[in-house]
């Protein structure tokens, strides 16, 4: 909802304060202010309304009663606008009818629960002032002309959405009724010019003897929109069912301004402030028409009563759990515009009656936000209760998964962790993301199979020679969901008698002993260098006999490390082995401070990401270290070149040493 | 040439077991829930109506056929009326999980994540309680010197709802939805509002991971790569 602090500040007796100190308490109240941008002369406030206070807050009024609320800040009553003329007797009210709806919506209530239109004569239609132009661009909607900008402009003002026809387009009398199936009618702007909308029964219009004029709460049709000729126009101020303006609009993809307000519920009181309002706007641009206006046309089947809540201070502060002071508390309640009366019979206890526009104050829990929220939640002391006398007991299939990782751990596993949503599978989502992402995974194995194939290439960035991983998560099939594990290796280094697929049964068989359970051979997939398995932990668990007395203390998590990750190079990385025979005193360390010092003799800023020892042999009284370096930079891809030329400073070192590279 | 014999635990699980420590020592028990629910759970007995624009708040993903109303749960919550249909009052958990909302991803929101939720219910219980709760949890993950603060926030399943943010190095942040729990909410579980009432809470642990070990895209944990993990 964007606010112009211009407008808003019509609102108020006093100066305002500065926008951002507005957005400051708007802040502390309930709202998100999205940003603050100056348009034209005025600065506006992007302010984000959550679904509960959409009842009354989808307007300048309903923000200002809101910073009334919270800062007592005085409101400004009665405004300086124009007030609304009187009837002239002469002009003829539109005559209206409703038709009742359809059988599902009367069950719960009228669709149109008050209908309230005026006959205006004498209008002459221009181009709206240059204040409303601003006003409305502000706001960011476009002008249109007088009176469809004085709609708008009241719309965004007390949140009425209003409509206003060509009375002489109008057939006979306005009905508001349930569409015909397979109805159609031309929409105002349609596009392409003359497209028409096809209704159905669930759908509600305002029509006349012809057909359709207008599709309720959501938007006019084109046969009597207000154009430049247009001389006599009827102002509507109705109030339409939030459930079944949002199924047409959603339905027809017209979700606007106007069904926004219906669909959130507003109350049908306030359609007579939106008559008066925009009955004074136009009179004071239109002064043949201020004489010229009819009686308002009231059909109001069954007034609501006013919502009354029993509380008392007490029941209040025990769910706020500290002691709002009496006065505060009854100040907070008058400035919210809820009179509150004593119970005679009960001590303590008060009748709050709640303000029309409040529908989302129903039950008492809803005053303790009001009376939180105002009176401040900082100032609520923290009280931690004493734990329940209850016993922690283990969730069983939370106790095995967490154990079955660091057995796995132990074993030298690293856990991953990979999308649901995945290209292809059974398990299909209605409205996909992304086409490669439509389904949830029927295995873990596709996953992590292509996770070894990409940790493999890293495998000597890693210091592997062996990439071994798992993934314990949820998969989807025709039968359901279930609970798996999946273990894949990849044997990258080539050692005679190794191979990935016997490692990983050694993995499943080691599994199975420390659970003490029996897990059956899973199916085994390899491919190349890589295998994976995956079981099923379901099963698993079923099998495994948890103690009556098990307590996460025993999964042998330690303490949480206080670790800072460090982002990792995305160039990519270059190895370079080295074999230096030495006499048989030196050590490895002795050979390696040599190298290392070849290495930042040419960068001092380390390209050195990894280095290990992984030979040493002795031969005829000498001794051989082969060492493997890997090497990469975090800005750049490293050259062959630049590589070699390391190589040769470290080469240089050695020789220095009359030591010898094999 | 390997440095280590042991494996990699991923962040993600070591939050949680991070979490799950510190709610045990004040009496808080692990409940778990499915990853696909059904529209009561997710939404109705949450109460979150039919056809309500607080639908919208959340982005879901309904599963084909759409007749069959199942969904990927957007949330955690279902699992506190799962459990409280099944246990009697009073009662402490936490819920650890994965759950999707169909938006789009980036360094920041995901699509799928992981949440945990906390549901607590006794006689009597307060937001002074909640205050002081996850101000202890808090105080525990990110260090003695955090601060918190509610803000007023509106979720369908507690009244009143608050947004509650930490001061870390600084700076407030966002990081989880609170409340004391609705009486329908409660209804819906089978518990007697009038006897009972409790708190509720809920956040992305993607999130408190990201701040406390300092990565800045949520991908990179989802992406498999043991560049990220090891180092863990």
């Amino acid at each position: 909802m964007l606010i112009s602090y211009k407008w808003f500040q019509t609102f108020f007796k006093e100066k305002l304060p500065s926008p951002e100190e507005v957005s400051k308490k708007l802040e502390s109240l309930a709202f998100e202010v999205e940003g603050i941008e100056k348009v034209g002369a005025s600065d506006v406030l992007d302010v984000k309304i959550l679904p509960d206070r959409a009842h009354y807050c989808l307007s300048h009024r309903g923000i200002a009663e809101e910073i009334h609320g919270i800062t007592g800040q005085a409101l400004k009553v009665p405004r300086d606008i124009p007030v609304a003329p009187t009837a002239n007797p002469q002009i003829l009210a539109p005559k209206i009818t409703f038709v009742t709806s359809h059988a599902e919506l009367d069950a719960r209530g009228l669709f149109c629960r008050r209908y309230m239109g005026r006959r205006v004569e004498n209008i002459s239609v221009a181009e709206s002032p240059d204040w409303m132009k601003a006003h409305l661009k502000e706001i960011g909607e476009r002008s249109i002309n007088n009176i469809v900008d004085s709609t708008n402009i009241i719309m965004f003002d007390c949140g009425q959405p209003l409509h206003a026809f060509d009375a002489d387009q109008i057939s006979g009398d306005l009905v508001v009724r349930a569409a015909k199936e397979g109805e159609k009618i031309v929409l105002l702007d349609a596009k392409p010019e003359g497209k028409e909308v096809t209704l159905k029964a669930t759908d509600h219009v305002i029509a006349d003897e012809v057909g359709p004029l207008a599709i309720a709460g959501v938007k006019g049709g084109k046969r009597a929109q207000v154009t430049a000729t247009t001389k006599n126009i009827v102002i509507e101020s109705a109030n339409f069912d939030p459930t079944a303006v949002r199924r047409t609009a959603t339905r027809l993809n017209l979700r606007n301004e106007s069904s926004r307000r219906f669909e959130n519920e507003i109350t049908p009181e306030l359609a007579a402030d939106g008559m008066e309002l925009v009955s004074g706007l136009i009179g004071s641009l239109v002064p043949a028409a201020a004489t010229s206006m009819s009686e308002v046309v009231d059909i109001y089947p069954a007034r609501p009563e006013p919502t009354v809540i029993t509380i008392s201070r007490d029941y209040v502060n025990t769910r706020l759990g500290t002691v709002v002071p009496a006065a505060i508390f009854d100040e907070i309640l008058s400035r919210l515009g809820i009179v509150a009366i004593q119970s005679p019979n009960k001590s303590g206890e008060f009748s709050l009656t709640i303000p029309y526009h409040r529908l989302d104050l129903n039950i008492a829990e809803d005053l303790v936000e009001e009376i939180g929220r105002v009176y401040g939640y900082e100032k609520i002391t923290t009280h931690l209760p004493a734990p329940q006398e209850k016993r922690i007991t283990v969730f069983p299939a939370f106790y095995i998964a967490e154990k079955i990782k660091n057995i796995l751990v132990l074993a030298g596993f690293s856990e991953v962790n990979l999308y649901t949503l995945v290209a292809k599978g059974v398990v299909e989502t209605a409205h996909p993301l992304a086409d490669d992402k439509a389904f949830a995974r029927e295995n873990l194995t596709d996953g992590v199979m292509v996770c070894l194939q990409k940790n493999a290439l890293n495998a000597d960035l890693l210091g592997l020679d062996t990439v071994k991983i798992f993934e314990i998560g949820h998969t989807f099939t025709a039968g359901g969901e279930s609970t798996k594990l999946a273990i894949g290796i990849a044997q990258v280094k080539k050692i005679k008698g190794v191979k990935s697929d016997a490692l990983v049964n050694t993995a499943i068989e080691f599994l199975a002993k420390e659970l003490n359970i029996s897990i059956p051979s899973p199916a085994l997939i390899s491919k190349g260098i890589h295998s994976v398995v995956e079981i099923d932990l379901d099963t698993a668990a079923q099998a495994y006999k948890l103690s009556s007395t098990a307590t996460y203390a025993d999964l042998g998590f330690g303490k949480a490390a206080s670790v800072m990750y460090k982002k990792f190079s995305v160039y990519p990385f270059m190895v370079r082995d080295i074999a230096v025979f030495t006499p048989e005193h030196i050590t490895d360390a002795d050979v390696w401070a040599a190298i290392y010092k070849g290495i930042l003799a040419v960068h001092s800023d380390n390209l050195l990401v990894r280095h290990a020892l992984f030979d040493t042999f002795k031969k005829d009284g000498k001794i051989s270290y082969a060492f493997r370096m890997v090497f990469q930079s975090m800005e750049k891809t490293l050259t062959d070149d630049e590589v070699n030329t390391v190589m040769q400073s470290v080469y240089a070192q050695v020789k220095e040493r009359n030591w010898e590279v094999r | 040439m390997e440095e280590k014999t042991t494996g990699h635990i991923h962040p993600i699980t070591l939050a949680i077991e991070e979490i799950r420590q510190i709610f045990k020592e004040i009496g808080f028990s692990v409940a778990e829930g499915p990853e696909i629910e059904t529209e009561h759970y997710n939404f109705d007995a949450l109460n979150v109506p039919e056809d309500h624009p607080a639908r919208d708040m959340q982005d879901t993903f309904w599963l084909s056929p759409l007749s069959d109303r199942k969904l990927l749960r957007t949330h955690t919550s279902p699992v506190q009326i799962r459990f409280m249909e099944k246990n009697q009052p009073p009662m402490a958990i936490i819920v650890p999980g994965k759950v999707y909302r169909n938006e789009a991803t980036d360094a920041t929101h995901g699509a799928e994540f992981y949440q945990v939720e906390g549901l607590y219910i006794d006689k009597k219980v307060s937001m002074a309680d909640l205050k002081g709760v996850l101000l202890k949890f808090f105080k525990s993950f990110f260090g003695d010197d955090i601060e918190i603060a509610f803000r007023p926030s509106f979720f369908p399943f507690t009244e009143p709802s608050v947004e509650v943010s930490i001061k870390w190095k600084g700076k407030w942040l966002e990081v989880m939805g609170a409340g004391l729990v609705h009486p329908k909410v409660l209804e819906a579980g089978g518990i007697d509002p009038k006897e009972w009432s409790g708190f509720a809470f809920g956040g992305g642990v993607e999130r408190l991971v990201m701040i406390k070990y300092g990565i800045e895209d949520l991908r990179s944990l989802y992406s498999g790569d043991l560049r990220v993990i090891n180092q863990f």
